[in-house]
């Protein structure tokens, strides 16, 4: 096992490597600089040259990766080009709202699909397959911002049940030590808070959860389907094991091996892919931050947080291959 | 202060309350803290300010917030760009126009306790001038902001007396007041400074009608009111800038009441808006001129005719209407209207095709005269259109005979190529204005001075150079009007640009909002008079 560790942890400083290399070279393959987007038209020769320098961008390109490189080894990312506050703070200071934003979808997407997976497999063909597999392929389909737009127009535009967007009610002050806001409610001792917290999340998640609910169902079913059909299910059965106690124990956790591949790559790409619903609900998070960065050209700020991301895609795959082996005695043998 | 209950917020809060009930049976409670209160004012902004440091960012969204936490010691005149007496109770200046005598206004402090003498506010012109001071703004990281701009003339800085300081400039700059209103001109505490050091643009403190409190990146600037402003107490307890990243998300927060003034109102959605009996549209002729440059030392733009031409050819009034909803002006004059000196006699080019055509075959040019624009990728401030303009303007051209083909590039890219004597086609060119005096519009865009970096259609004229000398040396307003209403004949007459448009300003606000007026700079000055029903 701890070969297997070491040989991940491996792969995973190759991955960071390439990722760093990839975003630096193409952030400055792009077209246009961050010195000419902050002075614009009123940018003179003088003025542009002076503000490159200062921002340090007059060296030249090999230069400044090196520099990029020596200091994210020591954790230093640099400063932000635009509001000049610590780059991988930045990032730190983001993240927690995609991963609460992430969790709390993922949680609905599997708490629901899985159920929904397995029932529609049991009564494939019935009504009910067709009930639940139906929406699935409307849930796959929908386009993210259109749903999240429609949700805010139903449920706080018209009902007026929920908020339009952000974290908390405006004008609240809380302090945030972590960053999650359910969490800091819970530690500031403020009890509605909590509750708001909740009301603020409840559309962007069931929004972020659409398309992973839908495809942990499908894949449920199927895989469900693939297993019911299997000689050791009927050995099972031949040997008068309760059906729930098959369905469980023989079915569902055989089916359950490829779910939590779907799940592991729906959650690495959740927390670097929410940027729709961050939008769509105003939350500050990890995916906003990234684009914000990007359109500014703002360089360490979008090589902090894709080395951040990289690793975080990394870990959560490896904490998937390590779940493999809890599930499946097999793999754990190996 | 009362707020009406309408039927939606309390359908909500029937929801929180009834939900709460249920928590309470479980441990938790829903008490009355939750809701928003009731003395807050929301303005939605589409993007995060970049730092509040006035002389060391350039961000318009930082602008809005820094509006409200400093003062300059120069103020607009509300709704307008006249320069009046902002942190100075009075001032006086020279009959040469080289010294400036400011009396600062007496019992003002900042937001940390300093108190506004002669001394602070020197020790603040320091940091931006002088190098070896120990708070140097130079030393807090990238400074991108107007000390040039406003200060390249001064010679001297001193104190009079406690409450009296002194500019001495090398050359008479009439514009100087002008520029010291500005938000970017924001009086910082030099204490606050010191002790904030590199992180003070995260901390502003000035003397503003508000206090800053917290910023959450890409959330929110929370502020609360300042109890001892010397402009009397704001008559809203808290003031928050919240951002709405996507314009349909800021139009239902508007609707459902979370926001009270919309900054960054998208023209997209104007018509949903109107359509709302709670929502009112601001609008204002905004401090902005957009058109097409002519490189005017290049055939055949050297001949004025030709350049006539394509201002004849252009239907500036339709394009308007069609692309730009009805919220835009059509250039009468190089000026926008909400200038000061505006020359509201002059007519601009009206749309005469045929006149068009024979200017061109006056000109020697043939049907079929191949040309490009350059149009830069995306929308700006002056053009929120961005390259469909340039397209409009394709059609137009077309339908003279000139073979006009569209060419976008990223705004940075743009900006080279414009600047280069080497670009021989005509491009989109656009101006926002700086601090509301016509020298920044008519000299930065046609002065022979600022080839190429603003004049960027390289026209060259002694005599429309000599009216800005006199224009900036002279202390009398009238005179100034004169001499820049003069500029405008001789600028439009020799057009240099297919005089487009000027945007108007478009604000959607509550109708509980009272009080708020419009700037043409955009900024929220005067804030403390605004308040809710």
């Amino acid at each position: 096992m701890l070969d297997y560790l070491a040989g991940r942890f491996g792969q995973l400083l190759l991955v960071l490597f390439g990722v760093s290399v990839v975003v630096f070279v193409t952030m400055h393959l792009l077209p246009g600089d961050v010195a000419t987007l902050l002075l614009g038209d009123r940018a003179t020769a003088a003025s542009l040259a002076r503000l490159r320098h200062q921002l340090g961008l007059d060296q030249p390109v090999i230069v400044q990766y090196w520099r990029f490189l020596a200091g994210a080894l020591s954790g230093d990312f640099g400063t932000s080009l635009r509001d000049n506050r610590p780059a991988f703070g930045e990032v730190l200071a983001a993240f927690p709202v995609t991963l609460e934003l992430t969790l709390s979808a993922l949680l609905l997407a599997v708490t629901i699909g899985v159920p929904l997976g397995v029932v529609a497999a049991l009564k494939e063909g019935t009504w009910i397959d067709t009930a639940i597999t139906t929406p699935t392929l409307f849930g796959v389909s929908m386009p993210v911002f259109w749903l999240g737009l429609m949700a805010l127009l139903l449920f706080s535009e018209k009902l007026g049940w929920l908020p339009v967007g952000g974290m908390m009610p405006i004008g609240i002050h809380m302090a945030r030590p972590t960053g999650l806001s359910i969490v800091d409610a819970a530690l500031s001792g403020r009890a509605a808070l909590v509750w708001q917290a909740v009301l603020h999340l409840i559309l962007p998640a069931a929004t972020l959860a659409t398309i992973p609910l839908a495809l942990i169902t499908r894949i449920t079913r199927g895989e469900m389907l693939a297993s019911m059909h299997l000689e050791y299910v009927r050995t099972a059965r031949a040997k008068g094991l309760p059906e729930g106690r098959v369905i469980r124990a023989h079915i569902l956790r055989n089916a359950l091996i490829p779910v939590l591949t779907v799940i592991g790559l729906q959650l690495g790409l959740l927390l670097s892919g929410a940027v729709l619903t961050e939008t769509i609900f105003s939350l500050p998070g990890l995916g906003r931050l990234m684009v914000d960065a990007i359109l500014a050209r703002d360089y360490p700020v979008v090589q902090a947080g894709a080395v951040f991301v990289a690793t975080v895609f990394v870990l959560v795959n490896l904490g998937v291959d390590l779940c493999y082996a809890v599930l499946d005695p097999r793999i754990r043998r190996q | 202060m009362s707020r009406t209950l309408t039927r939606r917020s309390f359908a909500r809060r029937s929801f929180a309350l009834g939900s709460g009930a249920v928590l309470s049976g479980i441990g938790l409670a829903a008490p009355s803290e939750a809701a928003q209160p009731a003395d807050t004012l929301v303005v939605g902004i589409a993007a995060d300010p970049t730092g509040f440091d006035p002389e060391a960012v350039l961000n318009n969204t930082s602008g809005f917030v820094m509006a409200t936490v400093f003062d300059s010691l120069m103020k607009y005149k509300p709704g307008t760009t006249d320069p009046v007496a902002g942190l100075a109770e009075s001032y006086t200046v020279s009959p040469d126009g080289l010294t400036y005598t400011f009396r600062l206004r007496p019992n003002v402090t900042f937001h940390d306790g300093t108190a506004l003498n002669a001394r602070s506010y020197l020790a603040g012109i320091d940091r931006l001038l002088n190098k070896k001071s120990p708070i140097s703004i130079f030393n807090t990281g990238p400074v991108e902001g107007y000390i040039d701009f406003t200060y390249g003339s001064v010679a001297s800085y001193t104190a009079r007396d406690d409450m009296t300081v002194v500019f001495v400039l090398r050359a008479p700059n009439a514009p100087f007041l002008t520029s010291l209103a500005m938000v970017w001109n924001g009086v910082v505490s030099p204490a606050a400074a010191a002790q904030y050091g590199q992180d003070f643009r995260q901390h502003p403190v000035g003397t503003g009608p508000y206090i800053f409190r917290e910023w959450r990146p890409r959330d929110a600037i929370l502020l609360d009111a300042n109890p001892h402003y010397w402009n009397g107490k704001p008559r809203i307890g808290k003031l928050v800038f919240k951002e709405y990243p996507d314009p349909s998300a800021g139009l239902l927060a508007l609707k459902s009441g979370d926001m009270q003034i919309w900054a960054d109102t998208s023209t997209e959605l104007l018509p949903a808006i109107g359509a709302d009996h709670d929502l009112e549209i601001l609008t204002q002729p905004g401090l902005a001129t957009s058109g097409v440059g002519m490189p005017c030392d290049t055939p055949p733009f050297t001949d004025v005719r030709v350049r006539q031409a394509f201002n004849y050819a252009v239907d500036k009034s339709a394009i308007d209407k069609a692309l730009y909803k009805g919220l835009a002006q059509m250039m009468t004059s190089p000026l926008p209207a909400s200038e000061w000196s505006f020359d509201a006699s002059l007519k601009g080019y009206p749309y005469d095709p045929a006149k068009a055509k024979s200017l061109l075959a006056a000109a020697g040019v043939a049907p079929g005269f191949p040309i490009e624009i350059l149009a830069y990728n995306s929308g700006r401030g002056y053009n929120p259109i961005g390259p469909d303009l340039a397209v409009a303007v394709q059609g137009y051209l077309e339908k003279v005979g000139i073979k006009a083909t569209v060419r976008k590039i990223e705004f940075g890219a743009y900006l080279t190529t414009i600047r280069s004597s080497q670009y021989k086609g005509i491009f989109l060119v656009g101006w926002t204005g700086d601090n509301g005096d016509p020298d920044n519009f008519l000299n930065a865009l046609y002065g022979g001075t600022n080839i190429p970096v603003t004049n960027t259609v390289r026209y060259r004229n002694p005599a429309l150079d000599a009216l800005f000398v006199k224009g900036l040396q002279s202390n009398s307003y009238a005179e100034r009007v004169k001499i820049y209403q003069q500029a405008q004949r001789i600028i439009l007459d020799a057009a240099p640009w297919i005089f487009i448009n000027s945007v108007l300003q478009a604000r959607a606000i509550s109708k509980r909002v009272l009080g708020y007026r419009l700037n043409p700079t955009q900024m929220f000055f005067d804030m403390e008079k605004v308040s809710l029903a």
